[in-house]
């Protein structure tokens, strides 16, 4: 079986706000396009299409699928947030080696301004409309105050360690120029910013901006190896502490390669609890102490994460927040990262988490990747 | 108090509501209740999106007798381990901090 790559991606240019008139079916259009180029391929030589978004509705993938001419064969939406691109990618790698599809196309995008955003966080599904809307909570920020105390408390950390990811993903965002938040981030910055709900200040918390990016697979081109995928959804039925993803599973098993071969990492970042919970689930933190590990080897960009800025930089637009990650690891095994690029980058892992069912995200899923020989 | 599922196999309780045991796996679940828990971590939320609040709300994460944490609101500030009663306001779990009458 002609095996699955990666062959395109791009990401269309986030903005805090979208131009008045912007919608999100024109986002997706834009990094469609601009990830064919990125391939090497036309509209016309595109059989699969998959699409995450919380704001094309009432328009779904077919009908975006018929706005863009597309003659299909494989057809997939996907509603799962922050895990929907890794979802999406591992359908569309088994579809590709099947031969289900040639080449597929997978997009993330979302416009949400702030009323889009409140509306979609207080329904985002029955057992928040029912039983968190009303108390209120203002959307997953006050969640994950709650989980970010749980961290806290096990790990003995103080506000400074998670000050210190997002300063040094504010960092990485600075040499980024499709970051939407570039300019340097202090200690002091952040431990004054306003609180959002305790201990959560204003740089813990991820900004919502406006954008789409999308990803190419097909077999026999030159592209970046897949060459692990693992998932798990509802792993503990909400009753846990949240402070475990449930990765890895098999993923370093089937990879072939540790936690220690790879050159550059994306975590989901919505919250810098959640960087610290993957990285460690992940297998990727070093030492006993996480306040160390972070000062040692993020800090120091000996473990590069998050190169883009991340979403707490560069912005989460939506659903596409999962495929952000996943685009910068793309980018930076293909050399193709500009000032950020990590030198010699050959394998990288990429996580998604989301889709915060009642007290944090029940799903969780990570890719190992690996540079085109 | 506030309605919680009860399972008539093996005794887990879930809010909200479940469809099957989470834990055994049974069909054979029920309507319950409960009335009281213990507070696991607390946060004021002081903004929503887009605005910040004239008045910060207390939340919490309450574990229910018998069962798992919840997400409620606060009727006070308060620490971990802080016993409370449950109600349900409007959809919302409503946790009021315990107080032993003095004699």
């Amino acid at each position: 079986v002609a095996e699955a790559l990666i062959v395109g991606a791009a990401e269309s240019p986030y903005r805090r706000r979208a131009e008045p008139g912007t919608t999100t079916a024109q986002l997706l259009r834009d990094a469609f396009l601009r990830a064919l180029a990125s391939a090497g391929l036309e509209p016309r030589d595109v059989d699969g299409l998959g699409v995450a978004s919380f704001s094309l509705a009432p328009d779904h993938a077919i009908d975006l699928a018929w706005r863009l001419g597309l003659r299909l064969r494989w057809l997939t939406e996907d509603t799962n947030g922050g895990a929907s691109a890794l979802n999406m990618l591992a359908h569309a790698r088994r579809a590709v080696e099947a031969g289900d599809a040639d080449v597929v196309v997978l997009l993330a995008g979302d416009v949400l301004g702030t009323d889009d955003f409140r509306r979609l966080v207080d329904g985002y599904n029955v057992a928040t409309r029912d039983h968190l809307a009303p108390l209120p909570f203002g959307g997953p920020n006050s969640l994950f105050a709650l989980l970010t105390r749980r961290h806290m408390l096990r790990h003995g950390l103080a506000r400074e360690t998670y000050g210190a990811v997002a300063i040094a993903q504010r960092a990485w965002a600075g040499l980024n120029p499709g970051a939407v938040y570039r300019a340097p981030l202090t200690m002091v910055d952040y431990l004054s910013a306003p609180l959002v709900a305790d201990p959560l200040g204003r740089f813990d918390c991820v900004p919502i901006v406006c954008g789409a990016d999308a990803v190419v697979v097909a077999r026999d081109r030159p592209g970046v190896r897949i060459r692990a995928l693992a998932a798990s959804y509802n792993p503990d039925g909400q009753e846990g502490d949240g402070l475990v993803s449930g990765l890895p599973g098999r993923l370093w098993e089937d990879a072939g390669v540790g936690p220690g071969d790879m050159d550059l990492v994306s975590v989901y970042d919505d919250y810098p609890a959640m960087v610290l919970v993957q990285l460690a689930d992940l297998g990727l933190v070093s030492g006993e102490s996480l306040a160390r590990f972070v000062d040692t080897e993020i800090a120091t960009r000996r473990l590069p994460v998050n190169t883009s800025g991340g979403q707490l930089s560069a912005g989460q637009a939506g659903a596409a927040g999962g495929m952000h990650g996943l685009v910068e690891a793309v980018l930076q095994l293909r050399g193709q990262a500009g000032h950020r690029q990590v030198g010699g980058a050959r394998t990288a892992v990429v996580s998604g988490y989301g889709m915060v069912a009642y007290r944090y995200g029940a799903c969780a899923n990570a890719a190992v990747l690996e540079a085109a020989p | 108090v506030i309605p919680i599922t009860v399972c008539a196999g093996c005794d887990a309780r879930f809010f909200p509501e479940r469809l099957l045991c989470a834990r055994c796996g049974s069909s054979e679940v029920a309507l319950g209740e409960v009335s009281g828990g213990v507070v696991e971590e607390a946060t004021l939320l002081r903004r929503v999106p887009g605005a910040a609040l004239l008045n910060a709300v207390p939340l919490g994460s309450v574990r229910f007798d018998g069962g798992h944490p919840i997400i409620v609101r606060l009727d006070q500030r308060a620490e971990r381990g802080a016993r409370v009663e449950l109600e349900l306001d409007g959809g919302a779990p409503v946790a009021r901090l315990y107080r032993r009458e003095s004699t």
